[in-house]
């Protein structure tokens, strides 16, 4: 959950507070009595849903020097330019791309996508297919850019 | 032989394709360069992606320990609020007693009298020689009564 919250929002001290969201979500909703079907599924989707919150949120500040505080000392950290780029792509992609490529990224399976993003499964390569061959896209003419 | 499209080139990368399109992929990729290209090109795509997206992830990362929410408490309402709507209360239980009809009892036993009676009393006499009032009722039974009024 950390991993993909990191990698959707790029920043660590963002990214742990979206997770402790997520399991005061999954407290209050076993405390209601309420049942998952699918525990991990859940914990994606819900992952993903406080990542928009958190663009929603960060769209509306006309003053977000902390965020970019947090982004600019993980630039810092970044070693390659690769990751720069990287990043940059995926800040560029919408919400639903960049969860199925970074679910794609953790490894899980195409049942497991297709339980968390809600796509048919038979529909998950191609749509995968297609997202891929965007971001290969985009990657290359920002890391073309920049040499 | 047509060639491998994209989805199921994906799904064979990725090891979600069925037996018959690994067979099918295999033959095809025998006899077809540009299509062993393809996947080549995008198994390394791929690898480049998972890659690239992991070293996003810082390997040591502190998990915060999870504290479960206190049970928010009821607010209280302030002291003011409290009089304010006491006394909106009061003022409509009030309201309903002046406006709410009593009904006068009526007893048929019951006779109101009115009348004027004037009379001058000495003021200079003692209190236990003033006068009474005398009031004699008779009904229709012919039974009488007398009152003193002082």
């Amino acid at each position: 959950m950390f991993r993909v919250a990191k990698k959707m929002v790029n920043c660590n001290q963002i990214a742990s507070d979206i997770v402790q969201d997520v399991f005061i979500s999954l407290y209050q909703k076993l405390n209601n009595g309420d049942i998952i079907r699918q525990p991990a599924a859940w914990l994606y989707r819900a992952t993903y849903n406080k990542c928009i919150d958190h663009f929603r949120v960060q769209s509306s500040f006309s003053d977000n020097s902390i965020l970019e505080n947090c982004y600019a000392n993980d630039d810092q950290s970044d070693k390659s330019e690769m990751i720069y780029t990287v990043n940059n792509v995926l800040s560029k992609m919408n919400p639903s791309e960049k969860l199925l490529t970074v679910l794609y990224s953790e490894g899980l399976s195409y049942k497991e996508i297709a339980e968390v993003t809600g796509i048919k499964q038979t529909s998950v390569g191609k749509t995968l297919a297609r997202t891929l061959q965007k971001f290969e896209q985009k990657f290359k003419s920002q890391y073309y850019e920049l040499h | 032989m047509n060639c491998i499209n994209n989805e199921t080139i994906q799904r064979y990368i990725d090891n979600e394709a069925t037996s018959e399109e690994i067979l099918y992929v295999n033959t095809h990729v025998s006899k077809c360069k540009h299509c062993a290209q393809i996947i080549n090109r995008k198994r390394n795509l791929s690898e480049t992606i998972k890659n690239s997206f992991n070293k996003l992830v810082d390997e040591d990362f502190d998990i915060p320990s999870f504290t479960p929410p206190l049970v928010a408490r009821k607010q209280r309402k302030p002291l003011t609020r409290k009089f304010a709507i006491a006394f909106a209360a009061a003022a409509v239980i009030v309201f309903a007693v002046i406006v709410t009809p009593t009904g006068d009892i009526k007893n048929e036993n019951t006779r109101i009298i009115t009348d004027n009676y004037y009379y001058e009393t000495d003021a200079n006499s003692a209190a236990g020689s003033q006068s009474c009032l005398s009031v004699v009722i008779t009904d229709a039974e012919g039974n009488i009564k007398q009152y003193y009024i002082e």
